[in-house]
């Protein structure tokens, strides 16, 4: 059975010598499926989703061992482009994600990347759009959003892409109750549309939409049971 | 009137405006000429739209510099009789300080003509760059450096503020102390600065940014006839403008 | 008042600790106001030990201040405000981007600043945390204050 995401024995230390982060994940994630992983602070939950994004190793340095597979493909070998259409991941702050003047700009952003048509880019953005529910924000500047909204854009922004796997890194960590339970309703649409979804963590308020937790401690993976 | 005529205006059309607009603010010297393109470009700067009494009043800070760059000019480049000098020394003369107000003008032309340019979006005047022949990747640049200069004034001033709310009052440190203060805001902001800059440019990469040598554009704009008659007109406008200037009847 | 004099009264906390951080080490970011006061070497080092005790930064002391993780940010920043000795505390959303464990560290340094007699506006959309910890709990919606509950 081919899984959308796999890590076999990663191991990753960053180049500033102090050591592996990540002493040995192994992991699978199946389709439709709300995988939350939690942890203390620096314990290597970001670093985590560098590693299953292609983020590590194509943009930051350090060394990975191990290997992750996005649909039975290394993501060492992929380029991060062809990583883009698979896998698409949501960050924390929302001000380092969003750059453009309007919403639909910003939607329009990657497939702009991949040469995609215009009438095809257009499609994209009105899909995205709908399935975050900013329709009617099409032509605002996301400045002036709430933290909920913006990240609602982020994530159109990377939905328009058309990845099946996401990865939500502390998405709504700088986020008020409202726009949370915004979030966290769009998360389970994807979950229903086949999507296999990865959620890091640190609240644990957030963690009653996931199918399967796992607590990441020491670098490795263990069994959550409610308390770190 | 003027302004129905220029809502929606090209950004390129807009572009060669300003260029008009600085080339003559570059050459001319006559300080009443200058007034005159200032006050046109005062008059095109808010026909557009762009906030221009907010933007004159945060002027107002730089005016010390303005002030001192006058008087630095006077000072070394004097002409004409006397007007100021200090134990038989020749501190500012006529000529001099008619060089240090036109250079002051100079600057301003400059200045509000840009505000021009803040009248479109960032992402109109990439693609207009962009449908121009220029990179995609100098004109992106271009505009994050427009779109993050607020963000990195503004945590300049979140240092200071951090500051005063220890308990500093500014005002009453001694100047040599000042600086050591102000050189703390060195640190935060180059700091800050280059971690929202590699934020930013991962976000970028995974939503695959460079991935091909091209790419397309979902934004795209098209001169109308009153974009190619504002060029034309602005460029004959400053041809004419500088051949008076140059060889006046 | 000016804000200078404000800051000697009250200590302010901001949401993001890295926008009150900025100096090139722990220690000097505690001393930094102390220095500016004339205070002298023996009693800046006295207070700057004392403070790094209390919020679990002496291994940290030498460490620039933005390479630290958000949680022992947030105990410098408040370090830092601290030694000032002012006598009330605002702070701005002090959980965001904490785990549970670390506000749980938070909650009880609070909670020895109350039993010193520091009074404290915690402004907050945690409520969890809010209810645990607080003695008086006032409620906005709109711009206005909509409960005021003790």
């Amino acid at each position: 059975m081919s899984y959308p995401l796999e890590v076999h024995n990663l191991y990753y230390s960053y180049p500033d010598g102090k050591g592996d982060i990540l002493k040995g994940i192994n992991l699978k994630a199946e389709e439709g499926e709300i995988l939350a992983i939690v942890g203390l602070s620096g314990s290597g939950k970001s670093t985590l989703c560098y590693c299953l994004s292609g983020i590590i190793p194509h943009i930051f340095g350090g060394e990975m061992r191990g290997e992750v597979l996005i649909y039975g493909e290394s993501t060492g070998k992929l380029k991060v482009p062809e990583i883009a259409t698979r896998l698409g991941i949501v960050f924390q702050d929302p001000d380092t994600q969003l750059f453009s003047p309007t919403v639909e700009d910003e939607i329009a952003f990657g497939p702009e990347n991949l040469c995609i048509d215009r009438e095809e880019i257009g499609k994209r953005i009105d899909a995205a759009l709908m399935q975050v529910r900013m329709e009617e924000f099409r032509f605002g500047s996301p400045n002036h959003f709430s933290g909920g909204q913006k990240q609602l854009i982020a994530l159109a922004s990377v939905l328009s892409l058309k990845p099946d796997i996401l990865i939500f890194d502390e998405v709504m960590s700088q986020i008020d109750t409202e726009g949370r339970r915004a979030i966290k309703e769009i998360i389970k649409e994807l979950k229903s549309a086949g999507k296999t979804v990865i959620m890091v963590e640190h609240d644990w308020g957030n963690l009653d939409i996931a199918d399967r937790v796992l607590l990441l401690k020491d670098g490795k993976f263990e069994a959550f049971s409610g308390t770190l | 009137m003027l302004k129905t005529a220029v809502n929606g205006m090209d950004p390129r059309t807009k572009l060669v405006i300003v260029l008009c607009l600085s080339t003559l603010g570059v050459f001319i010297q006559d300080i009443y000429m200058l007034t005159g393109v200032l006050l046109i470009s005062g008059v095109l700067s808010t026909a557009f739209g762009s906030p221009l009494f907010s933007v004159v009043k945060k002027m107002r800070r730089i005016l010390g510099l303005f002030v001192a760059i006058a008087v630095v000019q006077s000072i070394f480049a004097p002409s004409g009789e006397s007007l100021l000098s200090i134990g038989g020394f020749t501190l500012i003369t006529g000529g001099g300080f008619m060089k240090g107000i036109s250079m002051v003008l100079r600057m301003s032309i400059v200045l509000v003509s840009a505000t021009i340019m803040s009248t479109s979006n960032s992402r109109e005047i990439i693609q207009g760059l962009v449908q121009w022949r220029i990179p995609y990747e100098i004109a992106f640049m271009v505009s994050v450096g427009i779109r993050f200069l607020p963000t990195l004034s503004e945590e300049m001033k979140n240092v200071v503020t951090a500051i005063q709310l220890r308990g500093v009052d500014l005002d009453k440190i001694p100047y040599k102390q000042r600086f050591k203060i102000y050189s703390c805001l060195v640190m935060p902001v180059v700091s800050g600065a280059m971690i929202k800059s590699r934020e930013l440019s991962t976000a970028m990469e995974t939503r695959a940014f460079r991935a091909y040598p091209k790419r397309t554009s979902y934004m795209i704009l098209s001169m109308k006839p009153r974009d190619y008659a504002t060029i034309i007109m602005s460029l004959i406008a400053g041809v004419v403008v500088l051949l008076c200037y140059y060889r006046p009847f | 008042m000016t804000l200078g004099e404000i800051g000697s009264k009250i200590g302010y906390l901001f949401q993001n600790p890295s926008h009150q951080l900025f100096a090139t080490s722990v220690k000097e970011e505690i001393s930094f106001v102390l220095e500016l006061k004339g205070c002298t070497k023996e009693e800046i080092d006295r207070k700057v030990k004392n403070s790094l005790e209390t919020f679990h930064l002496l291994h940290l002391k030498e460490s620039l201040p933005f390479k630290l993780s958000r949680g022992e940010k947030q105990r410098l920043a408040i370090a830092a405000v601290l030694v000032n000795e002012p006598g009330f505390l605002v702070l701005d959303e002090p959980t965001t981007g904490l785990d549970m464990d670390r506000r749980k560290v938070l909650a009880g340094i609070l909670e020895e600043l109350r039993q010193k007699g520091i009074g404290m506006a915690v402004i907050s959309h945690d409520q969890e945390f809010v209810k645990r910890h607080s003695d008086r709990i006032i409620k906005m919606s709109g711009g206005e204050i909509v409960e005021d509950c003790r």
